[in-house]
């Protein structure tokens, strides 16, 4: 019930930040996707089933909120939670720097892999936005390994 | 036993939830553009989301320029007289009231000049996945906004037109600038129509289907709505051409619109809509 509730609250928060940010630094959104980074700490933290839950609920909002076709951002989200929660559980990813590669994978692919369906399903290619989004792993990456790491040690602090 | 057990449960959940989503995806063929009940559902629960950290980042700008601030000057001026103090704080006040009383004011003189009910709305949201393609409002069908509603800024330029999903108070307005967007237009001194299309990525436009054989067409140009779209109403100003090249068949026509994304905080929606026959 404490993992579902902070899967939630990190959703909500997720929201609540991009709303934050499209209104104060609208450029800044390509750079940064919330989300994502709730998606990939949900899943190592909750497992597959969790992440791939919190990937579908996290699609819904995105979609609802962009024009285009409904269930693209949620399938791609979708498969990041389960690889996040699934992938975790296999290999030692403990340290920080290691955290951050895994993550940093993680949401290069399912850039890659959001951008390959979108284009399958909108016929051309996403827009480029100067290269903003390529950014979006390495800054999605740090995001996640920073939240995991703090969550961690909050945790062990409090003996749970 | 329970880890073996939760492996084949966990493929299982995500074989389910992405066969949802394709069954979503593909209800959305016969729908076309309408959005489904279920995307319009989770819209009207998370768009006041969008309303109440518009009115938060309000609320801290306004603890902060109106008590943080001023009690910083006040204790950098705390030499100066009482009375001096007093009267500086009280037109620093009046003066952004009045900023901001001029700003609506002045759109809607501006747009009551076009003769049109109108109904204005702020924006409380930008395109999650697109930020050319569309923006969400605070006006929806409480005040009578519905689906292909005309939007302008607040000088009575085209910013785009009112799409599905519109929920009671806020709605989703498409940008000229988005790519699967349409608007009939003419330039105004060569009367050459076409039809105006975002390109998707830049906030630029494209004006579609000028013959490649038309050399009238020139830069600096200016073009408006010709109503010929049954959508939006002849003569509301739309952008200027930036450039002017040829493909085969067609110009390749690049225009610069009127919509200015860093003053897009104030937009007004036509509420009578007449097209070509106005």
């Amino acid at each position: 019930v404490r993992r579902t509730i902070e899967i939630g609250a990190g959703l909500l928060a997720a929201f609540l930040a991009h709303s934050f940010l499209v209104q104060v630094l609208p450029g800044a959104a390509e750079a940064v996707d919330f989300f994502v980074v709730v998606v990939l700490v949900g899943g190592i933290v909750a497992g597959e089933t969790a992440g791939a839950v919190t990937g579908a609920v996290s699609g819904l909002i995105v979609d609802s909120f962009s024009l285009g076709v409904f269930g693209v951002a949620g399938i791609a989200l979708t498969v990041a939670g389960f690889a996040a929660g699934f992938v975790s559980r296999k290999i030692h990813v403990l340290t920080l720097g290691r955290l951050y590669a895994f993550f940093f994978v993680l949401a290069g692919a399912e850039s890659a892999f959001r951008a390959g369906l979108s284009s399958v399903v909108y016929g051309e290619n996403l827009p480029w936005f100067r290269g903003l989004p390529l950014l979006q792993p390495f800054l999605d990456a740090g995001l996640a390994a920073g939240l995991y790491f703090t969550r961690r040690r909050l945790l062990a602090r409090h003996g749970r | 036993m329970s880890r073996a057990r939760s492996r084949p449960k966990g493929a299982l959940v995500l074989g389910g939830l992405l066969f949802i989503q394709l069954v979503l995806l593909s209800l959305q063929v016969p729908l076309g553009d309408r959005p489904s009940v279920f995307e319009k559902a989770v819209f009207a629960a998370f768009a006041p989301l969008q309303r109440s950290v518009r009115a938060v980042r309000r609320g801290v700008l306004n603890v902060w320029n109106r008590y943080v601030f001023l009690r910083g000057v006040e204790a950098a001026n705390r030499s100066l007289q009482d009375e001096v103090v007093r009267l500086r704080e009280e037109n620093t006040l009046l003066r952004n009231g009045l900023a901001g009383l001029e700003d609506r004011a002045a759109a809607e003189g501006v747009l009551r000049s076009l003769g049109r009910a109108f109904r204005l709305g702020s924006v409380i949201g930008v395109d999650m996945g697109n930020p050319y393609k569309s923006v969400v409002i605070d006006a929806g069908a409480a005040e009578g906004i519905r689906p292909d509603m005309p939007v302008l800024d607040k000088w009575g330029r085209l910013v785009g037109k009112v799409v599905a999903p519109v929920s009671a108070g806020e709605a989703v307005v498409q940008l000229v600038t988005d790519e699967n967007s349409g608007v009939a237009v003419a330039t105004v001194t060569s009367r050459i129509m076409g039809v105006l299309a975002g390109d998707g990525a830049n906030g630029r436009c494209r004006l579609k289907y000028v013959p490649a054989t038309n050399e009238t067409v020139k830069e600096g140009e200016e073009l408006v709505t010709s109503g010929l779209d049954d959508v939006f109403p002849a003569g509301l100003p739309v952008g200027i051409v930036a450039s002017v090249g040829s493909d085969i068949l067609f110009k390749r026509i690049s225009v610069s619109p009127y919509l200015d994304f860093r003053d897009l905080r104030l937009v007004a929606v036509l509420l009578e809509v007449r097209g070509r026959g106005d």
